[in-house]
């Protein structure tokens, strides 16, 4: 007999070998004995069948990404964390030294009231600074946590998946948390009510200003510009797919399985350096020029992008011509 | 001191397939899904029988088709021994702790 089906030749691509054999060989071979039903009764119990085991393998297989390779996973995602608060750290101090010379000297025109709690003011400035960490956190959460490691096929498969949470992660905190968090510390520091800006603003919220100030004579300017913080945050929001798949390319040559704190810590300052003059580029260039503000926007995640896939694919045929 | 073996586990689902197995024989996934009368799903039942294969409650081979005969072959499952041991000490314990719920 012939296990060649075209349905088993798709999911051997993702299914594991016991699952084909136990799960989908045996409700395929069904529908071969069951001619006389329709076909896709069938295929329906095929995914009823899926689906189920997707669920009751799910503590099994959760419980082995967090043990195999000496808990590689849960050390990448812990480190990762802690690298990303650690690294916002700074930048919520900074404007909280406001409040401390109040302390100090009293209150300074225009700063933060009196009345304003320091746990407050740091609980307010943390989702911002976190939304930059949370990225750029892999570059030192990977190489440390997978240092001295060989990036096997199954690593850097959980370890992808991992990038996509932190990518919901930063997503959450950008859209979600961070407009509210900012506009509450703008009404804070002011001590009355003030209109939301760019960054105080959902993306639907952002998406209306562009749609109503598309109207009018003279605004093109600010609609790219609103255009242009829509595109970066979505750019923000899919950082960690670049910069994780970066480090994981670092991780795996040489010079990073050797030192892996040197790439850690170049690759975090190198990242959070060049983003703060790269936005006062691409704004200048918004002003000053017809590029589309998706490209500026979007411009360091695919060069970051190409250059994990390039460092990754010279660590491939490094490693080819190695075992020839 | 070692800590002691948890005692097997079988769920109603596993009980029902192993009491089947052990009336009428070896059997196709859709003869049980058949013999349990609405009890087993086409849908789940390969995942209950993979689970107890996992457990040693089952053994499963391929068909045996004639020469010629296309298409994937179908899975025959028979209980072992230590699932029909199982089977019998769980039917006991449920027949001491809630008679109403012994076979």
């Amino acid at each position: 007999m012939t296990i060649d089906h075209p349905v088993r030749r798709l999911l051997a691509r993702v299914c594991s070998d016991a699952t084909l054999a136990r799960i989908v060989d045996p409700t395929l071979a069904d529908m071969r004995v069951e001619s006389n039903r329709p076909a896709w009764l069938g295929y329906l119990a095929l995914v009823r069948a899926l689906a189920a085991h997707g669920v009751m393998s799910l503590p099994d297989r959760a419980s082995r990404v967090w043990r195999d390779d000496d808990r590689a996973m849960p050390r990448l995602a812990a480190l990762s964390l802690t690298a990303a608060f650690v690294t916002a750290l700074p930048f919520v101090l900074m404007p909280m030294l406001g409040p401390a010379r109040m302390a100090l000297v009293g209150p300074i025109d225009g700063m933060i009231p009196r009345s304003a709690r320091t746990a407050e003011m740091f609980l307010l400035l943390l989702p911002q600074a976190m939304a930059l960490t949370l990225p750029a956190a892999l570059l030192v959460g990977v190489p440390i946590a997978l240092r001295g490691r060989s990036i096997t096929p199954r690593i850097r498969r959980r370890g992808i998946a991992l990038l996509v949470l932190f990518a919901i992660a930063t997503g959450i905190v950008i859209d979600r948390i961070m407009p509210t968090t900012n506009q509450t510390y703008r009404v804070l520091v002011s001590g009355q009510p003030v209109p939301r800006g760019p960054n105080e603003t959902a993306f639907a919220g952002l998406r209306r200003q562009i749609a109503a100030l598309k109207g009018f004579h003279g605004s093109d300017e600010h609609v790219r510009f609103l255009e242009y913080r829509i595109h970066l945050r979505m750019a923000l929001i899919a950082a960690p797919l670049p910069l994780g798949l970066l480090a994981l390319a670092l991780t795996g040559t040489r010079f990073g399985r050797r030192r892996p704190w040197l790439v850690a810590v170049v690759g975090l300052a190198g990242y959070l350096l060049m983003l703060f003059p790269l936005d006062l580029a691409a704004r200048t260039l918004i002003q000053r020029t017809a590029l589309p503000p998706a490209l500026l926007a979007w411009f360091p995640m695919i060069v970051i992008a190409l250059l994990a896939l390039t460092i990754q694919r010279r660590a491939s045929t490094a490693a080819s011509a190695a075992c020839a | 001191m070692s800590t002691p073996k948890a005692p097997p586990r079988l769920s109603p689902k596993e009980a029902l397939v192993l009491d089947l197995l052990a009336h009428h024989g070896d059997l196709y996934g859709l003869q049980l899904v058949a013999a349990s009368k609405g009890h087993l799903k086409r849908g789940t039942v390969y995942v209950t029988l993979g689970r107890m294969e996992d457990k040693g409650y089952v053994t499963s081979r391929a068909e045996v088709a004639p020469d010629g005969a296309g298409g994937l072959p179908r899975r025959l499952y028979e209980a072992t021994p230590y699932g029909l041991r199982v089977l019998k000490a769980w039917s006991l314990m449920l027949q001491h702790l809630s008679p109403e719920h012994a076979r």
